[in-house]
């Protein structure tokens, strides 16, 4: 039973105030804490969603269980920089289990794992990308194009870039003056080995490995009895 | 002190004295207007004494190793935007030099050295954000706005050491059985890691099954969740709801009356003198955890020198 | 009076022609202590978990399962989670939160308790497991016995009325399963809630147990108090469940030969030792394959020098010195205590760990300068869980690609040979997953034996098993040690490894303290020896084994 009288509460006034002070940097040309804002708010359906009903129990544990994975992936490839298969986990979880467990799987693991490595203004970015990332995979799956290795791998590619191009986002937004091509030049030039990286080991686990995932997690999606993407059409 | 209400408070959440002893939403939405702060006000006083509070903060919360550790990184994103800026805007009287034709002016490079403080402030909310708004607290806030996301983070946290430790003994055995041994390809060695990755990930996944059993053998999936972690507000926690709602309030409405801006072109605006009323309550509001902190310290250190 | 009847229950799988459990019908009475055991496929996990609805598996069941009196379909939902609880076998996979009251108070969360009441039972609740100082911990911090009894407590928050335990100790060491069963029996007596519990671990159980259910291929084969099980296993020379009864009983019944209805079988050591003490008994020991001098004279295969190794510079020494040396054809034991580093050691000698000091020489060269490659294939290491070693969808296929990794072809004579050995035909299109724990045990010694190693490191061959797997385990290793294989393992099975070995050690304080024949070794012991040598020892104390002993 719920406690009434639960003090928190209290504090949601001193939350929704800051939001109300935030909507006044529109008129002032402060575009950092509105890009801010928006974020969160377009990730709220998503979530109110998972809020609404009451998960399965199975549910629940395969996306905390593939988001574990999409955060620790990190760790044995270490040793080869520039080399991550985090972004192919989501992809593939969204193939089997559908664009709204690969956007709570994406956002999921960034949250999680920033809270292990280190917050930073990055935090809803990442969870904005990589949940954005699971999303469209699981969305455009339908189409035949996608379910060929070509076509997946032409969209892990496009991802290393689009990843980079959101993350770069909030720099651009509120460190520069002059918001023009030359500006989104310099910031992307800077970070472009990044996101080729990025896109190319995307690629790479794509090509080599998406199969054998997919055969992974519709074993698990079979097992759990949860009606995946797959099963759906 | 407040009446006892009730229920008896669980402590086992982090809890702790000076800044901690403070309700964790009070926290939270103090750092939340700490980053905001640095976006807003971009006047070069306001911009130093914001920057110079979030230091002290970091430093009496101990976060001194962290800091060391991210310089570099802190001087290359500034250096970044210092020198990217005046590159892209022409603006400004004072002409330093011409690159090609475009001329490089002196208040772009001082429009973009005020960008890179506010960024390394923004950077630096976040270390002491971290040491204050520890995983449980954040957690606990956000159970009672979203309970289903805060459990499956929740979840999330218990699986990562888990696969961690799990990971050390697959990459063990996979070693033994001779793998990485040979000098080979990064293509390669990439294959033969994510080979032995599967052999996690299949273990998992398998193993997750019965976590979800030992789930709804406990219950989950019956009712709505209740929850045993209380904050109880007690009147220090007030006392601070109150000043920083004022503090924020006047600041606010100094905002708007265009308190705290500066004026970068034509030629840079004389900084000073700002000791305005509103210049007083943005110091006053970096000075609340540091009040919290330094009492502290204070204390400890007094009563240890008379020990 | 029943708390659960159980009426003709037959069940299968979902997809699966052959039933679970056939024609079931069982009455089980309030405040036992029941042993399910039985072989791996006996059914007893699925019976066990078709006693709790929300853990019961999918797939079709007949007959009715009675609880307190009402259908078991027909209990309410929130009594159903609150009177029955279960805790099952791996102590990781169940916990669901990330600190230890988190997990505590997971269950009361779940049936939305008032706060007030659930912090009268945390309280209560880690008074009783002890668990005061360790609530605040993140549940990574515990070790697998803690877990085990976290999962334990995290149950008994809701104050069920019975607890159904699916081989809650299978992956406990001893020390850690005794004091799991010794706190079972404590609520068993003190709360007088009725257990069901499934376990291997029979030498500790029976005991305990009121009533002992014995399961084969779905049926219930034999079923009563343990001393009328024991009179029938005994009566029908049944040769599946003699090894499930204690030791000292079966010493007991092997020697006796008349058994009335009023005697007292013994089941612990002390009423074995008052047997002994009124009956003549004689040694009849023969040199069997165990006794078979180590060839002397040629190099050791493996020369372990004075080795030291720590994790990191500011951790403590785990290995303070170990000199070890292994000849050819041995089967070596090393026992040891909880962090006495013994895993540590055969890490150290897979030549993957470096020691700080010291050295390892394996056929007569240093470990260092053995190219990497070369001794991976020579040296096999068998880790204690065989989940380590599973990344494919069919046991061939994980064959296969070990087999491609070490460059032999398909349908390679050494395959077929490991094939044939581990008897690995009828699963080779299976899921690794989709086998028992003792099948995924054998394929994984088959992929690390593949290499064809001239040395075998077994950590904890035996953890988990089933008395019969771990006989045939036992008769598979002196198999392997008749074809030249040489093998060290690590093992806390006192039992088993006096049958196999030739050679036992004893770690302690990262060095080694006695290393004998296992004769010398578990006669010289006090504690770390045989229960047959503990009943006997001192009557006759040349005797480690039923059968040096003849009436």
């Amino acid at each position: 039973m719920k406690d009434r009288r639960n003090p928190k509460i209290y504090f949601y006034p001193l939350i929704f105030f800051l939001m109300v002070l935030a909507v006044i940097f529109i008129w002032q040309e402060r575009y950092l804490p509105l890009s801010f804002i928006l974020l969160f708010l377009s990730m709220v359906p998503f979530y109110r969603r998972f809020e609404r009903k009451k998960a399965k129990a199975e549910v629940v544990v395969v996306i905390a269980v593939l988001a574990a994975i999409a955060a620790v992936s990190r760790v044995p490839f270490m040793a080869l920089p520039g080399i991550q298969p985090t972004s192919f986990v989501v992809i593939t979880a969204a193939l089997v289990f559908g664009p709204e467990v690969g956007f709570l799987v994406g956002s999921t693991s960034a949250l999680a794992s920033n809270l292990f490595l280190g917050q930073g203004p990055w935090t809803p970015w990442q969870m904005f990308s990589w949940g954005m990332m699971g999303l469209s995979a699981g969305y455009l799956y339908r189409f035949a194009w996608m379910q060929n290795r070509i076509g997946l791998g032409i969209f892990g590619f496009c991802w290393g870039f689009l990843f980079g191009l959101i993350m770069n986002l909030w720099i651009v937004v509120g460190f520069f003056e002059t918001i023009n091509w030359g500006t989104f030049a310099g910031v992307y030039a800077a970070s472009f080995y990044f996101d080729l990286a990025h896109g190319l080991s995307n690629v790479f686990f794509i090509v080599l490995f998406s199969r054998q995932w997919k055969k992974m997690l519709e074993r698990a999606s079979r097992k759990f009895g949860i009606l995946g993407h797959t099963e759906e059409r | 002190m407040p009446p006892p209400s009730a229920g008896v408070k669980i402590d086992m959440i982090s809890a702790g004295n000076g800044f901690f002893a403070l309700h964790p939403g009070l926290s939270f939405s103090y750092f939340i207007i700490l980053f905001l702060l640095p976006m807003m006000f971009h006047h070069p006083l306001y911009l130093a004494v914001i920057f110079t509070g979030i230091i002290i903060l970091n430093l009496l919360l101990g976060q001194v190793l962290v800091l060391k550790s991210h310089l570099k990184w802190y001087i290359l994103m500034a250096s970044f935007i210092i020198i990217l800026n005046p590159l892209f805007t022409s603006r400004g009287a004072t002409i330093m030099f011409y690159l090609g034709n475009r001329p490089f002016t002196m208040e772009a490079l001082f429009h973009g050295g005020l960008f890179a403080l506010s960024l390394v402030s923004i950077l630096l909310v976040f270390p002491a954000y971290m040491r204050v708004i520890t995983p449980d607290r954040f957690l606990f806030l956000f159970s009672s706005l979203a309970p289903n996301t805060a459990f499956n983070i929740t979840v999330v946290l218990r699986f990562i050491p888990l696969l961690r430790r799990r990971l050390q003994e697959v990459l063990f055995v996979q070693q033994a059985m001779g793998i990485f041994s040979l000098e080979k390809s990064r293509r390669a060695k990439a294959k033969e890691t994510m080979e032995t990755f599967n052999i996690l990930v299949t273990w998992s996944l398998e193993s997750s099954l019965q976590t979800a059993a030992s789930m709804r053998a406990r219950g989950y999936e019956t009712q709505k969740r209740s929850s045993a972690m209380v904050y109880q507000i007690n009147r220090y926690d007030l006392v601070f709801l109150g000043l920083i709602a004022a503090s924020v309030a006047a600041a606010l409405l100094g905002y708007i009356w265009g308190y705290g801006q500066y004026q970068i072109y034509p030629y840079l605006e004389p900084a000073l003198p700002v000791l305005s009323w509103h210049f007083l309550t943005i110091m006053f509001f970096l000075f609340i955890p540091i009040f919290l902190e330094g009492r502290e310290w204070i204390q400890w250190h007094f009563i240890r020198s008379k020990m | 009076m029943a708390l659960y009847q159980i009426q003709n229950v037959t069940f299968a799988y979902a997809g699966e022609a052959q039933n679970a459990l056939q024609q079931i019908s069982l009455s089980l009475n309030k405040g036992d202590f029941v042993l399910f055991c039985g072989p791996t496929g006996s059914g007893k996990t699925t019976l066990l978990r078709l006693l709790k609805k929300e853990v019961q598996p999918a797939g079709k069941m007949s007959g009715i399962i009675v609880y307190d009196g009402n259908l078991l379909e027909e209990v309410d939902q929130d009594r159903g989670v609150e009177e029955i609880a279960m805790v099952f076998q791996d102590p990781d996979d169940q916990i669901v939160m990330e600190t230890v009251w988190q997990e505590l108070i997971f269950a009361m969360e779940n049936l939305g308790y008032e706060m007030k009441t659930i912090q009268r039972r945390l309280a209560e609740v880690a008074n009783y497991f002890g668990m005061e100082s360790w609530l605040s911990l993140p549940v990574h911090h515990l070790s697998g016995g803690q877990k085990q009894l976290l999962n334990l407590a995290a149950v008994m928050m809701l104050r069920p009325k019975v607890l159904l335990l699916d081989e809650p100790t299978a992956q406990l060491d001893p020390i850690a399963a005794r004091e799991f069963l010794q706190v079972l029996y404590r609520i068993n007596q003190e709360l007088s809630t009725t257990i069901i519990l499934s376990e291997h671990r029979l030498e500790e159980v029976f005991p305990l147990a009121s009533r002992i259910i014995m399961l084969e291929q779905g049926k219930v084969k034999y079923s009563g108090d343990p001393h009328t099980i024991m009179v029938d296993i005994w009566k029908k020379k049944d040769p599946t469940f003699w090894p499930y009864l204690p030791v000292v009983s079966r010493l007991y019944l092997t020697v006796s030969q008349t058994i009335s209805a009023n005697n007292q079988i013994p089941l612990t050591v002390k009423a074995g030792k008052a047997w002994a003490d009124r009956v003549e008994l004689q040694e009849n020991i023969s040199a069997g394959p165990v006794e078979e001098p180590v060839k002397q004279g040629c190099r050791p295969l493996l020369d372990c020098r004075e080795v030291f190794f720590q994790y990191e510079k500011d951790l403590s020494l785990i290995l303070k010195g170990v000199s070890l040396q292994l000849e050819r054809g041995e089967i070596f034991t090393l026992f040891g205590g909880n962090g006495s580093g013994k895993t540590t050691l055969l890490k150290v000698l897979t030549g993957i760990m470096k020691p700080i000091r010291g050295k390892v020489f394996f056929g007569g060269k240093d470990i260092k300068k053995i190219d990497a490659e070369d001794q991976a294939r020579r040296i096999g290491y068998l880790a204690q869980n065989p989940s380590l070693y599973f990344n494919r969808e069919t046991v061939a296929g994980q064959i296969q690609s070990r087999a491609d990794k070490l460059g032999l072809g398909s349908n390679h004579a050494h395959v077929e040979k490991m094939i044939h050995f581990f008897e690995l035909k009828e699963i080779l299109d299976k899921h690794p997953y989709d086998i028992s724990g003792g099948q995924r045990q054998k394929v994984a010694l088959a992929l690390v034996l593949l290499s064809n190693p001239d040395l075998i490191l077994l950590d904890e061959p035996t953890k988990g098993l089933d008395p019969l797997c771990k006989q045939e385990f036992g008769t598979m290793l002196q198999r392997l040690h008749r074809y030249g294989s040489t093998i060290l393992m690590v093992s806390h099975d006192i039992e088993f490894a006096a049958q196999v070995s030739s050679r036992c050690a004893l770690l302690f304080d990262g060095k080694i303290i006695a290393s004998d024949t296992p004769r010398t070794f578990f006669t010289q012991n006090y504690f770390y020896t045989t229960f047959i040598h503990r009943v006997l020892g001192e009557k006759l104390p040349r005797v480690i084994g039923i059968e040096d002993v003849t009436a």
